[in-house]
């Protein structure tokens, strides 16, 4: 009799557990089919208008005419570019914001993104010489200096948002200006270090998915890691170690990951702002806060975002093109907003 | 800890300004010597009159309002939200009075423009309000979303700070779409400089630093009671709220009238309002002056190593100010716990 009542309720858990899991499972599957939606519908437009059979013939290599060369050489890795870079830096955002524990926590509050394109910038000034295939490792010097920098002077009053806004704020600031001196002695090639700063996805191409795909791959691979450390992270550093957790060596580990995760999207796309900080908190709201699920649908939502925007930069005034960080900030800033307006404290 | 008193501090800060006013006016690309500049300066002699009188004058001057400007502007703002921490920049003004500054601009002197050699020039007398509706335009939003039955200091920077990004972001890109060939005098109008301001800026200018400067001895006294806290203050007769949404509005008008001349000049209003009040206390009536003469001080100073540092290039003034700023900021905030 008294098995009864456990037996029940243990089996309404179960219930739950296949309800929840099945609701993962249609929102992952929901967003890819957005996400396809999205890709194969930007293949169709653009600067150069492609009507479908031109699209499907250059699609299957029947011919070879300029239509497959748009197709192939420019809106295909770029497409691709947008999903990854819109994944790296959604998951960086996640992980950054577990690590600190801190709702503010991103690659853009924390100056991570100012402080990359800083060091980029720098070598690209004045040692030109140095190839494209290298701005990550310089990146990934520069995003660490600014992220360890605000990092640790917010975690010296505890890490509250206020203090890690702030401190990060500075550090953006402070390498903006550093950029500015730079700048200043970049002559003629002002232009174009100009439009990479305000962050883009326009003219790359396969080069640059190359660039970027080990930083993103290496970067994910570890957030499949970084999950279940995060769980515990959550549940704060006491009760983490009595479970066995190696709390300094894991939160070091995901604050590195997050760091190499939006470094390598940095140096191909330029600092996008408003992805690292916003789209984590859409994912948490729609499907919670355990890792393991929270991760691969904000990947998915960062893609997603990406993608659109990027879609929209490259349509919505062909054939010029709109810089990302606009339409980002149009959507982002307000988002952000209302989370600081809805703060209690 | 001791302070230092009043009148003495305040010579000898002003000292301090008139010589390095004086070196930044006779250093430059055009290197005179001392006995020369003096002659140039003072009796009018020789060619280089045109040179100080024309060039380098009203750019020490500038920069003196400008510091001026921003360092009350930042003091009003620490006072008025009793957080230390904040400065027009921190509360989004700067952001706001930069993009209404940058649509301005790009609509009257860029839209449609296809001779080039016109986009260098731009109206200069409408800018001040431009940028001063900009600026009013962020500070109430800042304080509509920072409030929810009154306003605290934190929900304030946090909205400043949320208000400030989103700005820039929209006045980067806004800027970045136009891609416009020619970008350079926009580009350093953003990054905060006196290269080129003349004294037709500075006579933009000075109406608002001398209408601030009047207003200001009116609210100083009530303001001072604020830092005791908000019911105590009240208890005391003081109307909490209107004194703080008028030290606002005065601190949005000098920023921002400010911004729109020089560009946005960071951590000047941050950062000297501490050292003065370290210096000598913090009692408005003697901070504030201070504050002000520190602004000028700082500014000057910013300037003269931008233009001497890497010869003939010039680093924005904005820079250089955000370059020694930053850190002590960052040392401040490492400090409060």
């Amino acid at each position: 009799m008294t098995s009864l009542p456990s037996a029940a309720s243990a089996s309404r858990i179960d219930a739950r557990r296949c309800t929840s899991s099945l609701r993962v499972t249609g929102l992952v599957v929901a967003g890819l089919v957005v996400l396809g939606t999205l890709a194969i519908g930007g293949l169709f437009v653009g600067g150069v208008a492609t009507p479908v059979p031109v699209v499907i013939d250059a699609l299957l290599s029947r011919s070879a005419g300029p239509e497959a060369a748009i197709l192939w050489k420019l809106r295909i890795p770029r497409e691709l570019l947008a999903m990854l870079a819109g994944a790296a830096l959604a998951c960086s955002g996640v992980v950054m914001q577990g690590v600190a524990r801190n709702p503010l926590a991103s690659p853009d509050l924390t100056g991570v993104l100012t402080g990359a394109s800083f060091a980029i910038v720098v070598f690209y000034v004045f040692v030109p010489s140095v190839p494209a295939i290298a701005h990550p490792f310089i990146g990934l010097a520069g995003g660490l200096l600014a992220g360890g920098t605000s990092l640790l002077i917010a975690s010296a009053g505890g890490l509250s948002p206020v203090r890690l806004a702030l401190a990060g704020s500075a550090v953006a600031f402070f390498c903006a200006a550093g950029i500015t001196t730079a700048l200043v002695h970049a002559g003629p090639t002002v232009a174009s270090v100009f439009f990479w700063l305000t962050g883009g996805l326009a003219g790359r191409g396969w080069h640059h998915l190359t660039i970027l795909m080990p930083w993103a791959i290496t970067g994910l691979c570890a957030c499949a890691v970084l999950a279940r450390p995060l769980d515990l992270l959550a549940l704060g550093d006491e009760a983490a170690g009595t479970l066995g957790l190696n709390v300094s060596f894991w939160r070091l580990t995901g604050a590195l990951t997050a760091i190499v995760l939006s470094v390598g999207v940095v140096a191909v796309a330029g600092p996008i702002g408003f992805l690292g900080l916003c789209i984590p908190h859409i994912a948490r709201s729609v499907i919670g806060v355990r890792h393991q699920v929270l991760l691969p649908v904000a990947a998915l939502l960062g893609a997603i975002a990406l993608l659109a925007a990027d879609t929209l930069a490259r349509t919505m005034a062909a054939p010029r093109e709109l810089p990302i960080g606009v339409l980002t900030a149009i959507v982002g800033g307000p988002f952000l907003i209302h989370m600081v307006w809805r703060r209690t404290a | 800890m001791n302070r230092l008193p009043f009148w003495p501090t305040a010579a000898i800060t002003f000292c301090a300004l008139v010589a390095f006013a004086l070196l930044a006016t006779l250093n430059g690309a055009a290197d005179l010597g001392l006995r020369q500049g003096l002659d140039a300066l003072f009796l009018g002699a020789g060619d280089n009159a045109g040179i100080l009188w024309d060039i380098r004058l009203p750019r020490v001057a500038i920069g003196i309002l400008v510091g001026i400007h921003l360092a009350i502007s930042g003091h009003l703002l620490q006072s008025a939200t009793r957080n230390p921490l904040t400065d027009p920049n921190v509360l989004g003004i700067a952001g706001g009075a930069m993009l209404a500054v940058m649509i301005f601009l790009l609509i009257t002197v860029y839209w449609g423009q296809t001779d080039g050699s016109k986009l260098t020039s731009y109206p200069l007398a409408p800018l001040p309000f431009v940028a001063l509706f900009g600026g009013l335009v962020a500070a109430s939003l800042t304080y509509l979303i920072a409030w929810r039955a009154g306003v605290t200091p934190l929900r304030l920077v946090l909205a400043g700070i949320a208000i400030g990004i989103t700005f820039q972001a929209l006045g980067l890109g806004i800027f970045a779409a136009w891609g416009s060939t020619r970008m350079e005098t926009v580009l350093l109008w953003l990054s905060g400089s006196l290269y080129a301001r003349g004294w037709e800026h500075a006579l933009h200018l000075l109406p608002w630093t001398i209408a601030g400067l009047l207003v200001l001895p009116v609210m100083v006294a009530k303001l001072d009671l604020l830092s005791i806290g908000d019911d105590a203050a009240a208890t005391l007769g003081v109307n909490v709220g209107a004194i703080r949404f008028s030290a606002i509005a005065l601190a949005t008008v000098l920023a921002s009238s400010a911004v729109a001349i020089v560009g946005p000049l960071g951590f000047v209003g941050l950062i000297t309002p501490h050292a003065a009040r370290r210096l000598v206390g913090s009692a408005l009536a003697k901070s504030l002056p201070i504050s002000a003469l520190l602004g000028a001080l700082l500014v000057t100073l910013g300037d003269l190593i931008g233009r001497i540092a890497m010869p003939p290039a010039e680093i924005p003034v904005g820079a250089v100010t955000a370059l020694i700023g930053v850190p002590v900021f960052l040392m401040l905030l490492g400090r409060r716990t």
